[in-house]
């Protein structure tokens, strides 16, 4: 009578189901939107200007993280 | 006479998609265009550190934006906006989805000392940015 007093159960539900279509189909969105991006912006490469290796100036003590649009 | 007006209606939605498809890359090029015009300075801009690049794809300024700069900014994110609404239409995706994969193409592209706004809203320069790739 002790004993079954002290007793507990517990039941782990194991019946989950892992989707993983919707995440091959949003890699497959991405790589597609990669690509088009890719291809707009490819004029990048031919006019990137030269860099300046020792720019790496600070912006001023005010600079805000929220200035500028959008 | 069903199949006559059948066949019309085909050719009509044929010459509306092949009008639209135009449309767009006309629109495209434009955007192009323009995207080309304003790199040099925006390079600039980027690297003397008076503007950054957000995770989400947007160009910000750091301080206090001359109006030229403002108005830099304001006509390249408006183009952006354009842009990743044409290619999410394209492809199937959201525009705030394009917008951060084109964020990641900048980030990746961004030279130590260009800073990055990460999804913390911190700014942080490229070469102290932890990578989780």
């Amino acid at each position: 009578m002790f004993a079954a007093g002290c007793k507990t159960e517990h039941k782990v539900d194991t019946n989950s189901v892992i989707e993983i279509k919707p995440i091959y189909a949003r890699i497959d969105v991405y790589l597609k939107v990669d690509k088009e991006l890719d291809s707009f912006f490819d004029f990048e490469e031919t006019i990137k200007p030269h860099v300046n290796p020792d720019s790496n100036k600070k912006p001023d003590a005010g600079a805000s993280t929220n200035g500028g649009a959008k | 006479m069903n199949r006559r007006l059948f066949m019309m209606m085909l050719l009509a939605g044929a010459t509306a998609l092949m009008s639209t498809t135009a449309a767009r890359a006309d629109e495209k090029s434009d955007l192009q265009a323009r995207f080309k015009e304003r790199f040099a300075r925006l390079s600039q801009l980027r690297g003397d550190g008076t503007v950054g690049e957000t995770w989400e794809g947007w160009v910000k300024s750091l301080k206090e934006a001359a109006p030229e700069i403002a108005a830099l900014i304001e006509a390249e994110n408006t183009d952006r906006a354009k842009l990743c609404a044409i290619i999410a239409k394209e492809i199937g995706a959201t525009p705030e989805e394009v917008g951060r994969r084109n964020a990641l193409r900048i980030f990746r592209s961004a030279e130590p000392n260009h800073y990055l706004m990460t999804d913390n809203g911190k700014w942080v320069q490229k070469k102290d940015l932890k990578s989780k790739e």
